[in-house]
């Protein structure tokens, strides 16, 4: 026989999930579960955003942790308002946002080195016997497109990786770049038409032969 | 749809049907489409997801170890801040338990020092330094000759 009230009974009910501003919250006030589950959401994204950029796996995990560190700290800081309550913070828009500039600045660094990010992540996935002709030649053109991607100017190239990166939408690459929704599909618009100039450039017969 | 229309539909739409119509029609639409699949990023590899599991708890730990960092450094901008402030009420206080101290003196000028001067012995008598001589012209029971009186 139960003797729970309805008001208890409707806690218990599942709700959704909990939003980024909760789970903040929640985490900034000691609960160590919602850390892990705010890292957990977001995770992906943040590391194939910087995995472009990097030599190696390990140096893409390295900078997702400082993203994640960066705006647990920016979300710190906005503890004050977030215990009002009345108050949503953009959790995932500060960490794709930190993210781009860590990529950015990495970016920039890289240019000082010979990196060679693509070629580095493609042994790392292509651990199967010795491919065949035509996908020796999907590959190469796969690295030379991603090496046209960081070609791109810097804004081009934000909005490129987080739609294709991150699977963003054009309002929420918007929202995480500080720019209108049109301007971000402006940017889209020219990226894809210069992706498609370099590659033409780099390899011509790549276009050519569809 | 227009090409404008589907670039923006792209990459993740692309296997929609009305996409697939359209691209199988425009083959500048269908290379657009060719060079955003070329362009993403092969999927994550066993070993990467295997890395990107431990994400959380680095994270974690990391964050951890940055609060004690601040708040051993809260502590000490605390304490420091506590002595510099104690420092200025002690000598407050202190001026205020003696305010009779005397009023300070001006930095007296000293004057320059004097050029030594040698002093010229020649005034002096050649004899008063000869004991010898002297105790010959003063002695009372000699006469000039120096025989004994």
């Amino acid at each position: 026989m139960s003797s729970q009230s309805p008001r208890a009974a409707l806690r218990l009910v599942p709700v959704g999930p909990r939003s980024d501003s909760g789970l903040c919250r929640d985490f900034l006030t000691g609960d160590a579960g919602a850390f892990g589950e705010l890292v957990r959401r977001h995770q992906e994204v943040v590391f194939r955003l910087l995995r472009r950029y990097t030599r190696t796996a390990d140096d893409a995990l390295d900078l997702s942790q400082r993203a994640f560190l960066q705006a647990f700290e920016a979300a710190r800081r906005s503890l004050p308002r977030l215990q009002q309550g009345a108050v949503e913070i953009p959790f995932r828009a500060w960490l794709l946002r930190i993210a781009v500039n860590l990529a950015k600045n990495q970016a920039r660094d890289a240019s000082k080195w010979p990196a060679a990010p693509v070629e580095a992540i493609d042994a790392e996935g292509q651990s199967e016997a010795a491919p065949a002709h035509e996908q020796l030649v999907r590959l190469q053109r796969e690295a030379l497109t991603r090496q046209a991607v960081l070609q791109l100017p810097r804004r081009q190239r934000e909005v490129l990786t987080l739609r294709v990166d991150g699977g963003l939408s054009f309002g929420e690459v918007a929202s995480t770049l500080g720019i209108t929704e049109g301007n971000a599909k402006t940017h889209f618009h020219y990226a894809v038409k210069r992706l498609r100039e370099e590659i033409r450039k780099l390899a011509p017969d790549a276009l050519e032969d569809k | 749809m227009t090409c404008d229309e589907l670039e923006l539909l792209l990459p993740e739409g692309a296997d929609d049907p009305a996409v697939q119509a359209h691209l199988a029609q425009c083959a500048s639409c269908l290379q657009s489409a060719e060079v955003l699949a070329a362009a993403a990023q092969p999927p994550l590899s066993p070993s990467e997801k295997a890395k990107l599991g431990g994400l959380s708890s680095a994270v974690q730990s990391q964050w951890v170890r940055l609060q004690h960092r601040r708040g051993r450094v809260q502590q000490v901008l605390g304490l420091a801040v506590a002595a510099a402030l104690g420092a200025v009420i002690a000598s407050g206080v202190m001026w205020k338990l003696n305010p009779a101290r005397p009023a300070p003196q001006p930095l007296a000028v000293e004057p320059r020092a004097q050029p030594q001067v040698l002093v010229v012995l020649e005034d002096a008598s050649p004899l008063a330094a000869d004991d010898e001589s002297s105790f010959e012209v003063s002695w009372p029971s000699l006469n000039e000759e120096g025989d004994v009186l």
